[in-house]
């Protein structure tokens, strides 16, 4: 264990599956259009949003599966387990990593939901504008009792 | 339905989530809540037609696009009302809270949930249903109950779900209305719907 740990040190190789290791596999995977944008602090959900677009949905499992790989080799005990979610969707999969969320996508799927706009622009953004606003019926209850 | 231009907000704190909620229009001061609770409170005006569009302007500037709408038949109760705050099972009516034209799109009856996938017959957050909407039937995810859940998750003021295709991508591409955070600890493929929310609580 310990000549692992020196050997991955003096070589420069990444103990942690942090950011740069999750960025270097995706270039090495020949990912198209890598996105990644940092989340800004008061949105408590990850630190980094990352999106990216591959070739057909076979190169897509390919990258998530390979990921995956990557992180169950460099995970420590404590570290949970990650999943790929959406498996059965061919067009868009996700990962989180707890502060790193990945989404993979094919290039129509991200023109239809342009998340990149939506995690930069944040209330700003074009679609939320678009959407009429909400008019709630004459006699809502708000601020209800519950009698508990 | 006249506008509220508010003029000095003093300070703002997050309070409950509620929805766009006012006192009578003649009143001078106006105790606005919707997603930030402005206190102690602002001065009300009304705004006439030519007006009515800078202040939609500024509005939106502070409040990021949420527009404040006074109802003038807004009922006054003399008694208190105590609600029905369960969770979501077969036959309820919900709210569809993303842009999708199958949710938004006006129809004689609201849509029912006609299926909850779980093994007792009631929907909590993060649950999936079937939903009978416009005639046709659809998955949901249901992302807000009115039943107190645990201690630290939010209580909406109406189910709220989100519409959802067989293969779960969500068939609209954003939701304005705030999703709870603890679907992201849940067992269930949820960040597709969290990468498309707007706010979170």
């Amino acid at each position: 264990q310990l000549d692992t740990h020196l050997f991955s040190f003096y070589l420069g190789y990444s103990e942690t599956f942090n950011l740069d290791v999750l960025v270097s596999l995706l270039r090495q995977e020949n990912a198209v259009d890598l996105c990644v944008i940092k989340v800004p602090e008061h949105i408590k959900y990850a630190e980094y949003f990352i999106v990216v677009s591959g070739i057909s949905p076979r190169h897509l499992r390919a990258m998530a599966l390979y990921a995956i790989k990557v992180y169950k080799f460099l995970r420590k005990d404590g570290d949970p387990n990650v999943k790929i979610e959406g498996k059965d969707a061919e067009d868009w999969m996700c990962i989180d990593f707890g502060k790193i969320v990945v989404h993979f996508m094919l290039p129509e799927t991200r023109e239809v939901y342009e998340l990149e706009k939506l995690w930069i622009l944040r209330a700003y953004d074009e679609q939320l504008m678009r959407i009429p606003p909400e008019v709630l019926p004459e006699d809502f209850m708000y601020d209800m009792e519950i009698t508990k | 339905m006249t506008l509220i231009e508010i003029d000095h907000i003093e300070r703002a704190r997050v309070c409950y989530i509620g929805w766009i909620r006012s006192t009578a229009p003649s009143a001078p001061l106006c105790s606005v809540y919707f997603n930030v609770f402005l206190e102690p409170c602002a001065h009300v005006h009304d705004v006439d037609a030519l007006a009515q569009d800078m202040a939609l302007q500024r509005l939106s500037g502070s409040f990021s696009g949420l527009i404040v709408q006074n109802s003038s038949k807004i009922l006054q109760r003399a008694f208190s009302v105590s609600v029905v705050a369960a969770a979501i099972q077969k036959m309820t009516r919900v709210r569809v809270v993303d842009n999708s034209s199958l949710g938004n799109t006006p129809y004689h009856r609201p849509p029912r949930v006609i299926h909850v996938y779980t093994k007792n017959g009631v929907g909590k957050v993060g649950d999936k249903v079937l939903l009978a909407i416009k005639g046709q039937k659809k998955k949901a995810l249901i992302v807000g109950h009115k039943m107190p859940g645990d201690r630290m998750t939010p209580r909406f003021d109406s189910n709220n779900v989100v519409l959802i295709e067989d293969n779960g991508n969500p068939t609209g591409t954003r939701i304005k209305v705030p999703i709870p955070t603890h679907l992201r600890q849940m067992e269930g493929d949820f960040s597709k719907v969290l990468a498309i929310a707007s706010s979170f609580v």
